[in-house]
């Protein structure tokens, strides 16, 4: 599991850019299911399961991550960059960043040295400010990158102690991982139902994959993956008692389905598998609000990774969460109902 | 020169802590040195013999050790707190990995954008409220990993595009390898070479070290702040990447001796070498420490343009590598030569 959520963390893959991580996840699920297909906007979308069966379950994590857009390259061959999603402007400053243009560029955000301080040391960059430096002539950088190209930060994904993972896009690459192990765990599977695995598209954005992709199916239940938010400096209030290695976190919400949830809660308590509650009194703010509300309406669920500094380069996930995740969706899955 | 330069900025090596750095470049100067000797505060210093007897003592210096951080304190929660090595200016801290002791891996903490107010998701946290996680859960289990004192680097990649390199610690590895290079070359005269400690905190290595060798001339390498990015105009740049070489008049330490200066412009006008000149009084260098040592050393300092000095990751063009080399280089024969 550590290997490929490395892997999903390194390609691109930004929102409205995910060809990259759409290509990787569409060549993994080809070796569980021969019905697997990418849109146009690059959903990725696998069907296993009873193909014939009237019912269908709908399996969802968003694909794509936060990032940036080039839309200038000036006189020098700096690059102007936009933000694709909910980029923190505090971690901007220095960061490292992949520049998605003809082929993938190691790039830096200008900033100026301790050196020559405006004294404003207290002030998080403006995003409107945000120029990329390649360290390449005009030229080259005019040859290879062109505006509209993606730019996600780059982290190089590592292992803290107590299979802690830290890398930029967990959000949700760590979503994205559990839903292709858990193909690898049903595929031999004797499934009642119809099963839907859909990595969709530009959640950061428009949510243009959970609000499109569902129109064409017939779901009667859905759950979508996603991460959510831990224990950590700052963080008060309910988040404050979620801790990393404890297990998925299921979501009570208005928007989403009371039966679903307590189903998933008995789940777990039957089968020893630890969760943790994550109490949203209106929308849920993921993918999940607009499955809910699709066609004409679709009893859904959300089941969270917990997660620290969610949105920059040190996103933190405990494996073990990830694989309770998994084990929990696969009873969901494989239990006769 | 790459693969060294790749080889010491890799490396980790803060101020007070530049043990791993020194061990590397006694390795690499070892078969071509005719003495070196560590001093008590932890500085290489070197000599090697050229092909004459120079009319003048000269001492080369670059700094080896980096800007980081030390470990402080570890809380209930697990967390490391830990205070800067040289100066870092807060905005480049959010969400950086980091390698503590060489070996234990971390991150900076970052709250979360969405349960930050407007106010806070502008600002920058002080170090008070920063906190490094390397996934302990407590103070017991992260004690079995991380001390206070210990020693924290940025954790980031090397790359050399070809055209500019991307690293940590190019100050002041890159005039460490520029260094060492010269010892393993043949040398016209004899001259003395010194890897020095702690220029990021207060220059105590040099210090000493120009006290010890007692130089006539001392030329300092180091890397300078170039400024030449969107949005900075004119002399705000102060220098420019791939232009050259960096001479200054004046820094925030030191008034460098005119006759060096003219002779470093003569010099690049008569071997086709790229120099330009600092174009504001900023920053400061080890050649404050050796100009005002004993009875005065003349000094000069030749400085690689850099771009993000004193952060994760700060990049210089190549070119500009061996502008430096060669302008110091031959600048250090006409020393030795009395030719000035």
């Amino acid at each position: 599991m550590k290997k490929l959520l490395f892997d999903l963390c390194s390609v691109g893959g930004v929102s409205g850019s995910e060809t990259s991580a759409a290509e990787y996840c569409c060549e993994y699920l080809k070796k569980y299911t021969k019905e697997v297909r990418v849109d146009y906007n690059n959903n990725v979308l696998a069907v296993l399961g009873n193909d014939k069966s009237d019912k269908t379950v709908l399996l969802d994590a968003h694909l794509d991550r936060i990032g940036f857009i080039v839309t200038e390259i000036n006189e020098e061959g700096f690059i102007k960059a936009e933000k694709c999603g909910g980029i923190d402007t505090r971690t901007l400053l220095d960061a490292c960043v992949i520049v998605h243009g003809n082929k993938d560029l190691f790039g830096v955000v200008c900033c100026m040295p301790p050196h020559l301080s405006d004294g404003r040391e207290d002030k998080a960059v403006s995003a409107d400010n945000i120029w990329i430096d390649l360290g390449l002539p005009a030229d080259k950088v005019k040859d290879n990158v062109s505006p509209g190209d993606s730019v996600s930060l780059y982290a190089e994904p590592k292992e803290l102690i107590n299979s802690r993972i830290s890398a930029s896009a967990l959000d949700n690459r760590a979503g994205v991982v559990v839903l292709l192990k858990l193909a690898e765990r049903i595929y031999k599977e004797n499934i009642d139902r119809k099963v839907c695995i859909l990595l969709s598209c530009q959640e950061e954005t428009f949510a243009t994959g959970a609000k499109t992709v569902p129109f064409d199916l017939n779901i009667d239940e859905s759950v979508t993956i996603d991460v959510s938010f831990a224990s950590q400096p700052g963080v008060t209030d309910q988040y404050s008692n979620i801790k990393l290695g404890k297990g998925p976190m299921l979501c009570v919400s208005p928007i989403l389905n009371r039966d679903l949830f307590d189903k998933l809660r008995t789940i777990c308590a039957e089968n020893n598998i630890d969760y943790q509650l994550e109490v949203c009194s209106c929308n849920t703010g993921t993918n999940g609000d607009h499955i809910a509300t699709s066609k004409s309406g679709v009893k859904t669920a959300l089941v969270s990774i917990p997660q620290k500094n969610m949105h920059s380069q040190a996103e933190i996930v405990d494996l073990k969460d990830m694989e309770s995740t998994v084990n929990l969706l696969v009873v969901v899955i494989c239990k006769r109902r | 020169m790459d693969n060294l330069l790749k080889k010491l900025c890799t490396a980790n090596g803060i101020s007070g802590d530049e043990k791993s750095i020194r061990d590397i470049i006694i390795n690499e100067i070892k078969d071509y040195a005719n003495d070196y000797r560590v001093d008590n505060l932890g500085n290489l210093i070197v000599y090697k013999k050229g092909n004459n007897t120079p009319e003048n003592k000269l001492m080369i210096s670059a700094h080896m050790d980096e800007v980081g951080f030390l470990v402080s304190d570890i809380t209930s929660d697990g967390l490391i707190k830990f205070s800067e090595v040289g100066g870092i200016d807060r905005r480049v801290l959010p969400a950086r990995s980091v390698t503590i002791n060489n070996n234990v891996k971390g991150v900076i903490c970052n709250k979360p954008i969405h349960l930050c107010d407007s106010d806070e998701a502008k600002s920058i946290p002080k170090y008070d409220s920063m906190y490094i996680d390397i996934g302990a859960d407590s103070k017991d289990e992260a004690q079995k990993y991380v001390s206070p004192g210990d020693s924290i680097t940025f954790d980031t990649f090397y790359e050399d595009n070809g055209f500019s390199v991307k690293s940590k610690a190019i100050d002041d590895r890159a005039g460490c390898s520029m260094m060492i290079k010269m010892i393993q070359s043949e040398l016209e005269y004899d001259m003395y070479f010194t890897f020095v400690v702690q220029e990021e905190v207060g220059l105590n290595g040099a210090k000493v070290a120009a006290f010890s060798l007692n130089p006539d001339y001392a030329i300092v390498l180091e890397s300078t702040t170039a400024a030449d990015i969107p949005g900075i105009e004119g002399v705000k740049q102060v220098c420019n990447v791939n232009n050259g070489a960096v001479i200054g008049f004046m820094d925030r330490r030191t008034i460098y001796d005119k006759g060096l200066i003219k002779e470093a412009q003569s010099i690049a006008e008569n071997n086709n070498i790229k120099i330009q000149f600092k174009r504001a009084v900023a920053g400061g260098n080890d050649a404050g420490a050796i100009h005002n040592s004993r009875g005065g050393v003349r000094t000069l300092a030749v400085s690689l343009p850099c771009r993000y000095l004193h952060s994760q990751i700060s990049l210089i063009a190549k070119s500009d590598i061996y502008d430096v080399y060669n302008l110091a280089l031959i600048l250090a024969e006409r020393i030795c030569g009395g030719k000035i």
